[in-house]
């Protein structure tokens, strides 16, 4: 046992009220508190702190907390990318928007293309509107069909003068 | 809890979660440092689960979040910006909502506070052992320490624990 400076000091202490010193010694720590006013004053300070800390309610998590939590893992194991972790949904929601975005510019491409092809072919149909035009004012003068023979297709129209 | 005896991550989250908040509040010390605690430690669970044994669920859990929080504090000590001073008469008092909630709790905002000032190397023995209710012996493995050494570090950690309360006056 402690013989010299504060009794307090000597770490079995703590272990003797923890319960984890062997039976021969934690004999000792009883008999010496028994005796000596010093051990059982070091004895009581620490049982004082010890409860204390035990007697603390547990602290409990703000409401919510933990239901977001779980909320957050189900949702992400919902997900495609099951094996994702919570601390990976920016990086899933950065797929997300990079696939999106892929689709959007395959989609433009497409239609570009489709432009493309149809800007010829519209050049095309030019002459033969001109030529079927021209066709239709060649049968009106023809027939004599005073209505087309006014205003010949093609041309502009105003009203109201 | 599935019959391999391996709990589900959200059993582990529904069930343990007030136990991981619990720890990790006295290890911190506030409320936002606790949250963040909890959920890197559900993360960690979530990866470990399948390499899950069953046992000592709470003592697998203490580990982790002793763990989750030791090494935020080896970063923060990384970046001296956001370290804790050393200083216990430096140690800042805890926050307005940290005071809340620890009332909510029913718990003593003085003996919280006290706990804050321990260093970090008394402070996980002790609460270790008086919050989470842990062993000597799970404490030197979760700390990696001789048996002896948490002997040690927990009666000198209960020692600089009521200097600090009789110098807050919540012990004679």
């Amino acid at each position: 046992m402690t013989e010299h400076g504060d009794v307090g000091d000597d770490d079995r202490f703590s272990a003797w009220l923890d319960g984890t010193l062997d039976p021969t010694t934690a004999a000792e720590f009883a008999a010496a508190c028994t005796s000596d006013p010093r051990w059982a004053r070091a004895r009581e300070e620490l049982v004082e702190v010890r409860t204390l800390v035990r007697a603390l309610e547990v602290a409990e998590p703000p409401p919510g907390f933990l239901e977001s939590l779980v909320a957050t893992h189900e949702i992400t194991e919902d997900a495609p990318t099951a094996s994702a972790d919570p601390v990976d949904i920016e990086m899933a929601r950065s797929r997300r928007h990079r696939r999106a975005s892929s689709g959007v510019a395959a989609l433009a491409a497409a239609a570009a293309v489709a432009v493309a092809f149809m800007v010829p072919s519209l050049g095309h149909v030019k002459p033969a509107l001109a030529t079927d035009i021209r066709v239709h004012q060649a049968g009106v003068s023809s027939s004599g069909d005073p209505i087309s023979g006014l205003a010949p297709l093609g041309t502009g129209m105003k009203f109201g003068r | 809890m599935p019959s391999d005896g391996v709990p589900t991550w959200e059993a582990v989250a529904r069930d343990h979660g007030r136990f991981l908040y619990n720890v990790a509040y006295r290890l911190t010390g506030n409320v936002d440092d606790a949250r963040d605690l909890v959920q890197e430690s559900l993360l960690r669970v979530r990866r470990g689960l399948v390499n899950y044994e069953p046992g000592s669920l709470e003592g697998w859990l203490t580990r982790i979040v002793t763990n989750v929080f030791l090494d935020d504090m080896r970063r923060r000590k990384r970046r001296p910006t956001h370290a804790l001073p050393e200083n216990a008469d430096l140690v800042l008092p805890p926050s307005e909502a940290a005071d809340v909630a620890s009332d909510a709790a029913g718990l003593s905002s003085e003996i919280q506070a006290a706990i804050s000032t321990l260093p970090e190397e008394f402070r996980v023995p002790v609460v270790l052992c008086d919050v989470a209710d842990r062993s000597y012996d799970e404490i030197a493995h979760v700390l990696g320490i001789p048996i002896g050494t948490v002997r040690s570090r927990i009666h000198r950690g209960r020692r600089l624990l009521r200097a600090e309360l009789s110098t807050r006056g919540v012990v004679a």
